[in-house]
């Protein structure tokens, strides 16, 4: 019977002992001590095992003020430089060098993009007649050829909106005595 | 505590100089929190610094409920897990190969007293057992003695700090002191005890 006590003391031991229990739990607990060796025991075990712990992470006096000045002038240090920082224009910053690492890949693509579409449409020279019949909401392609010039015209089916592309062939020509006649519009 | 209100209020408004109050009133425990995770002198200066810097980034953010001290504890608790998890294996291993070497600069140091040499080494030799024993629990068990036994926080601040139920801090808190005194056994005194009656 004092065994079963005894375990439901000790169960409560460590909340006693931090002074986290109700007064009336701590008072029963209190007169239990009283009278029973084997709890006491265990209490004073916690309490030699708490003091024991407070000692091993106790520094010097010395150690412990060169450790704090150390950190209090480290974070002073690290707010200027914070605040520095943010005073900086953006793109000197994340953001800046963000953009200008996309910017160096999404340049040259686009140049090696317009490039490839140049050439392709110089060799293989698509004709530009009605391309496609537009069905609701696609736009109408059609185009003119001429000696010198291609016009292209894009009507969308919703708006007369109507976009014309004047393509110019630059190429010179020879003329009766086949000399070259440099292209004038 | 109203103190702190009026330091947090005026670190809102860019003022480093209240900041550097708060700085001032907390860093220690702050560095005590991370050095008891750690055992690490200059790691829980690293992580100390970079839990009052990400603090101060995010201080407009800061609502006010629950207490600066609580908010900082919890921010230096999360930058001090993180770290471990990057960084513990390899310090560990460090710590293990160069014991000679981590002799010189141990971090746990017993009060001078040069009048006792031999006294003053078999406190450091205690305070190492010590250490190790409480780096040796398991990380959320650590966490819960060192802010109980070392910070002295109550069972609702640590609760409200790691975000957990009261009832799991008094299991672990348990757990931990019952493992500790496995380990502590022979440097509690049975004597005196008895001798308490």
């Amino acid at each position: 019977m004092k065994k079963n006590r005894c375990s439901k003391i000790l169960e409560w031991i460590g909340p006693y002992a931090d002074g986290e229990l109700s007064p009336s739990r701590s008072a029963m607990i209190g007169e239990h001590l009283k009278d029973c060796l084997s709890c006491r025991t265990a209490l004073e075990r916690l309490r030699q095992t708490q003091e024991l712990i407070r000692q091993g992470f106790a520094f010097s006096t010395v150690e412990e003020k060169s450790d704090l000045e150390a950190l209090h002038s480290r974070v002073k240090h690290g707010i200027r430089l914070q605040e520095a920082e943010s005073k900086e224009p953006w793109w000197s910053g994340d953001l800046g060098s963000l953009l200008f690492r996309w910017a160096r890949i999404l340049v040259p693509s686009a140049v090696a993009a317009a490039l490839v579409a140049g050439i392709f449409f110089k060799v293989y020279n698509p004709p530009l007649s009605v391309i496609k019949t537009a069905g609701k909401n696609e736009c109408i392609i059609d185009s003119i050829e001429g000696a010198n010039s291609t016009v292209l015209l894009f009507k969308t089916h919703d708006s007369d909106m109507t976009v014309i592309w004047l393509s110019v062939d630059i190429e010179p020509y020879k003329d009766a005595s086949n000399s070259w006649i440099p292209y004038s519009a | 505590m109203s103190e702190d209100l009026e330091w947090v209020r005026r670190s809102q408004d860019g003022d480093q100089e209240a900041f550097s109050e708060l700085v001032r009133k907390y860093q220690k425990r702050v560095y005590y929190l991370a050095y008891g995770m750690t055992g690490n002198r200059e790691d829980a200066l690293d992580i100390a610094q970079e839990a009052f810097l990400k603090a101060f980034r995010s201080m407009k953010g800061f609502q006010g409920g629950g207490g600066f001290y609580t908010w900082i504890y919890r921010i230096t608790y999360n930058q001090t897990i993180d770290f471990m998890r990057k960084e513990w294996r390899k310090k560990k291993l460090e710590y293990q190969d160069n014991q000679d070497l981590t002799e010189k600069e141990s971090p746990i140091m017993a009060v001078p007293s040069a009048s006792n040499p031999g006294q003053d080494m078999a406190q450091k030799e205690l305070n190492r057992v010590i250490m190790d024993a409480v780096q040796s629990l398991p990380e959320q068990h650590r966490s819960v003695i060192l802010l109980r036994e070392i910070e002295g926080l109550s069972y609702d601040e640590i609760a409200e700090m790691l975000r957990i139920r009261k009832g799991t801090v008094m299991s672990r808190l348990h757990y931990a002191r019952q493992e500790l005194q496995k380990v502590l056994m022979p440097y509690i005194k049975e004597g005196e005890i008895r001798e308490k009656k």
